[in-house]
């Protein structure tokens, strides 16, 4: 959609303010200049009514905003507020005059080239452009996919057989992630198919406003898992959840025949660890951690988090729950690097509602929200539920 | 950068003054769009009474308006710049600084969300009734200065009832702490209650020192189904006759069900036309006798349905529904203007009849979902399309249901205050002569006139 036709849409905005409690960048920056009504209200006056200059102060405000989906998520009068951005973020981008126009330019041409592979790289030029060095995630020399292909066997009686789409965290970023994930899966009798030609979920080019890009992505990943015969399509990301299950369905036209693919794939869509309860899985914690506490992502669907806690209760770590584990960490996929100020008052929010838990382990399903709170809390050990469950202290 | 911007910077650090035109109309509207909006000036975001009285002393050596605002979720155009000049977002002096649970008494910074209170109450088992169904947002400033209430106002009452003293800067950026922490107070004018309601016109609310209750032992949901609008008005008057005191009693039509039964994991049934919502709280005792009787009101007066919710979650499902018609009316309609008119209880039916008269008769579509228990009604006019046509309609229909509201000893207003968007209407309701008082004391308050002007009666030009 183009971002005019979001115009009526936009109306229904009631300005009620109650994004108030859910936007982080409101939270961090505590002025009703960053609150999600008022970018939707900007957005309008200036790229729809065109009441005012498309200026950098609009760039900023637009740019500070996380596509957490937050406030999307808990809009009574139903404003996809995240779409909105992410169409007017789209027409910068396409004008190649957003702020982030050079970065997100640059990073869709070597995404597109590279693949996954670009992913750290580009971070890493960017966090050196802002003087962040060492907080961006290292690359692994040995990724996932390096070490893991074809199909995995069951162990003992088989039960099902899935495909597992390994995000870019699991595969370059923590290949641990993925390897606990087959593992588990493996020893509880469930087959493994890691699928070729697949690629990035396309998050991070949609988050500059590349929706073009990201369709190219996903239209190859619909392909590549439509392929493969197997009752499951496990992922253990929430954000490669979410663009799938959210966004996948939107990113084509009504009569592209992509759709009625897509459609077969999201019933098969499953968090791993959902996918075993719903085969009578039982896992055996092989933790030595006493306490475990789990931060909830901010794309997660909320129902992960139910089965997760039912894998953690085979296990003899005591969960203890955060005051607010649904609150941002900041990190927002690359969002801290650029904007560290607002992403490290959020963080410090998170670090000591971590703290208050006692908990010496905690779980969170997405990669880079576990980067940036390991970095705000050297001392505790950040892991996927999934490395929690293999044993991986 | 503006003028008063950079004059603002010398007071306040650089973050804490907006003064860009992207910035500052984020202040220009609050929950509203339909009511005149204007950028301020600036914005300065002052953390301390210290500040918040540099400030006043600044704009009022240079007479410029300044607008006290909480988290801008009113519904009145209170919080707005009219005359542009400085809005004061008190958001950020938020702390609580005492609870005392043995005077019962808590005192507040202006900028504390209302729900991050009561989550400090419930620790101790405390409770602050005042409910308004912003309550995730708003503020307890914005609270005062409002005298905001919501469906607790039936049996509690709303925000004046619990303040017991303030601190505030006066226009000229002196300090004043009228009132105090005591039960009762017989000692000169009660300059506490003036301000309170007083929407930010006579100074700057910047902390309270607030009454508590204990927490009730248990509380419980009942919702009934009633045929006719008509009939759930005179189950409202038939509880009330017979002394029942629901903790909340809000009166929803089937659309608001029809919203609110996308939120609810067992849907109430749509065979009544209009609904009672209800939570009875106090000793289990009470709520067992007061749930018994209250169902063979309901039943006798030809309810269809009585449901008695036992499941806590459940119940508050329902209440965070009702907490959110608003914009989840905008799920509907393209645009929702509530009115705010109150009647006498045992007129309760009797509005009723003439609000569905006016619908008839304006051809506006108006919604009534309100806290009927004490007779705030919330007539809501709903727009299926935004025209001039539209606008019309809507403006006679506030206009005959203000008439209708006063003509039944009402008020205009029972707890969203006046702000711009009623402040033609309070000359109806209190006569020339109590507004030529009310702008005396304004002056004496404050002489330049730069509180918050062109709020509550229509100003003269200036």
């Amino acid at each position: 959609m183009k971002l005019t036709d979001y115009s009526e849409i936009i109306s229904r905005c009631s300005q009620c303010s109650f994004c108030q409690e859910f936007c982080p960048s409101f939270q961090a920056m505590g002025t009703e200049n960053f609150l999600a009504k008022h970018r939707m209200n900007l957005i309008r006056e200036v790229m729809i009514d065109k009441t005012m200059p498309e200026s950098d102060r609009f760039r900023e405000i637009l740019d500070k905003c996380l596509l957490c989906t937050n406030c999307t998520r808990n809009c009574f009068s139903l404003v996809p507020i995240d779409e909105i951005v992410i169409a007017a973020r789209s027409e910068m981008f396409k004008n190649q005059k957003g702020l982030g126009a050079l970065k997100s330019g640059f990073m869709a041409s070597v995404l597109k080239e590279k693949g996954l592979r670009s992913i750290a790289s580009i971070a890493g030029s960017l966090a050196g452009k802002v003087g962040i060095g060492k907080n961006i995630p290292q690359i692994s020399t040995k990724p996932f996919d390096s070490i893991y292909k074809g199909t995995i066997k069951a162990e003992g009686e088989q039960r099902g057989r899935a495909v597992y789409y390994t995000g870019c965290g699991s595969n370059f970023l923590f290949p641990n992630v993925g390897a606990s994930v087959v593992k588990v899966l493996a020893a509880n009798g469930i087959e493994v198919v890691i699928p070729e030609n697949i690629t990035c979920c396309g998050l991070p080019l949609i988050s500059e406003g590349d929706i073009e890009g990201a369709a190219d992505m996903m239209r190859r990943n619909i392909e590549a898992l439509s392929g493969v015969d197997a009752e499951a399509i496990v992922m253990d990301c929430t954000s490669c959840r979410m663009m799938f299950m959210k966004k996948a369905l939107k990113m084509f036209g009504k009569d592209d025949p992509i759709q009625e693919k897509i459609i077969n794939l999201l019933l098969k869509i499953k968090e791993p660890g959902a996918y075993m309860v719903e085969k009578g899985c039982t896992v055996k914690g092989k933790s030595a951690a006493k306490k475990v506490t789990m931060h909830i992502p901010c794309h997660s669907d909320r129902t992960a988090e139910k089965n997760l806690l039912a894998m953690l209760e085979f296990s003899s770590a005591q969960y203890v729950a955060m005051s607010n584990p649904e609150n941002c960490c900041g990190a927002g996929g690359t969002f801290y690097m650029d904007n560290s100020e607002m992403s490290e008052k959020l963080r410090k929010i998170k670090v000591d509602d971590i703290k208050a838990t006692g908990a010496d382990v905690v779980v969170t399903e997405c990669p880079m929200c576990r980067f940036y709170i390991q970095l705000g809390l050297p001392d505790k050990k950040v892991m996927h539920p999934f490395e929690f469950m293999a044993g991986d202290l | 950068m503006s003028s008063i911007g950079k004059d603002l910077r010398k007071i306040l650090s650089d973050k804490q003054v907006l003064d860009l035109p992207e910035d500052v109309s984020a202040y220009a509207n609050d929950a509203t769009f339909y009511i005149a909006k204007k950028n301020p000036d600036a914005v300065a975001i002052p953390t301390t009474t210290e500040e918040v009285s540099e400030i006043m002393k600044y704009a009022f050596k240079n007479k410029i308006p300044v607008v006290p605002r909480g988290a801008g979720s009113g519904l009145s155009g209170g919080c707005t710049p009219v005359h542009g000049g400085i809005v004061l977002d008190m958001k950020r002096k938020d702390r609580i600084l005492e609870i005392d649970n043995k005077n019962m008494s808590a005192t507040v910074e202006c900028g504390v969300v209302l729900n991050n209170f009561n989550r400090e109450l419930e620790k101790q088992r405390l409770f602050y009734p005042p409910d308004p169904q912003s309550m995730t947002v708003c503020t307890l400033g914005g609270n005062v200065a409002t005298r905001a209430g919501g469906p607790r106002g039936v049996k509690y009452g709303t925000t004046e009832r619990y303040v017991m003293g303030l601190e505030m800067v006066m226009p000229d950026g002196t300090v004043i702490t009228p009132g105090g922490k005591v039960m009762k107070m017989s000692s000169g004018y009660d300059i506490t209650h003036l301000m309170t309601g007083s929407e930010g016109t006579l100074g700057v609310i910047t902390s309270a020192h607030l009454r508590l209750l204990p927490m009730p032992a248990m509380r419980r949901t009942i919702v009934v189904a009633c045929t006719t609008v008509d009939q759930a008005a005179e189950i409202v008057s038939g509880i009330i006759a017979a002394g029942a005191v629901p903790a909340m009693l809000e009166f929803l039509i089937k659309l608001a069900i029809t919203v609110l039964n996308k939120y609810i994991s067992s849907p109430l049934p749509t065979l009544g036309e209009a609904y009672l919502l209800m939570e009875l709280d106090g000793s289990v005792s009470q709520v067992e006798e007061e749930t018994k009787d209250i169902k063979t009101i309901c039943t006798d007066m030809g309810a269809v349905d009585v449901r008695v919710v036992t499941d806590d979650a459940e119940s508050a499902a329902y209440w965070w529904g009702r907490s959110r018609l608003y914009p989840g009316m905008l799920q509907i309609f393209k645009r929702v203007i509530t009115e705010d008119i109150t009647v006498p209880r045992n007129s309760i039916p009797e509005f009723v009849r003439r609000i569905q008269a006016i619908s008839a008769s304006t051809g506006a579509f108006i919604g009534l979902a309100g806290h009927a228990g004490d007779g705030n009604m919330h007539p809501t006019i709903l727009h299926a399309e935004i025209s001039e046509e539209a606008s019309k309609k809507a403006d006679r229909a506030i206009e005959e249901i203000v008439r209708a509201g006063l003509d039944l000893e009402g008020t205009i207003s029972g707890e969203h205050g006046i702000g711009i968007h009623k402040n033609k209407f309070t000359e109806l309701e209190h006569g020339a002569y109590q507004i030529e008082l009310m702008k005396k004391i304004k002056a004496v308050f404050d002489p330049h006139n730069i509180m918050n002007p062109g709020k509550i009666w229509i100003e003269e030009a200036r």
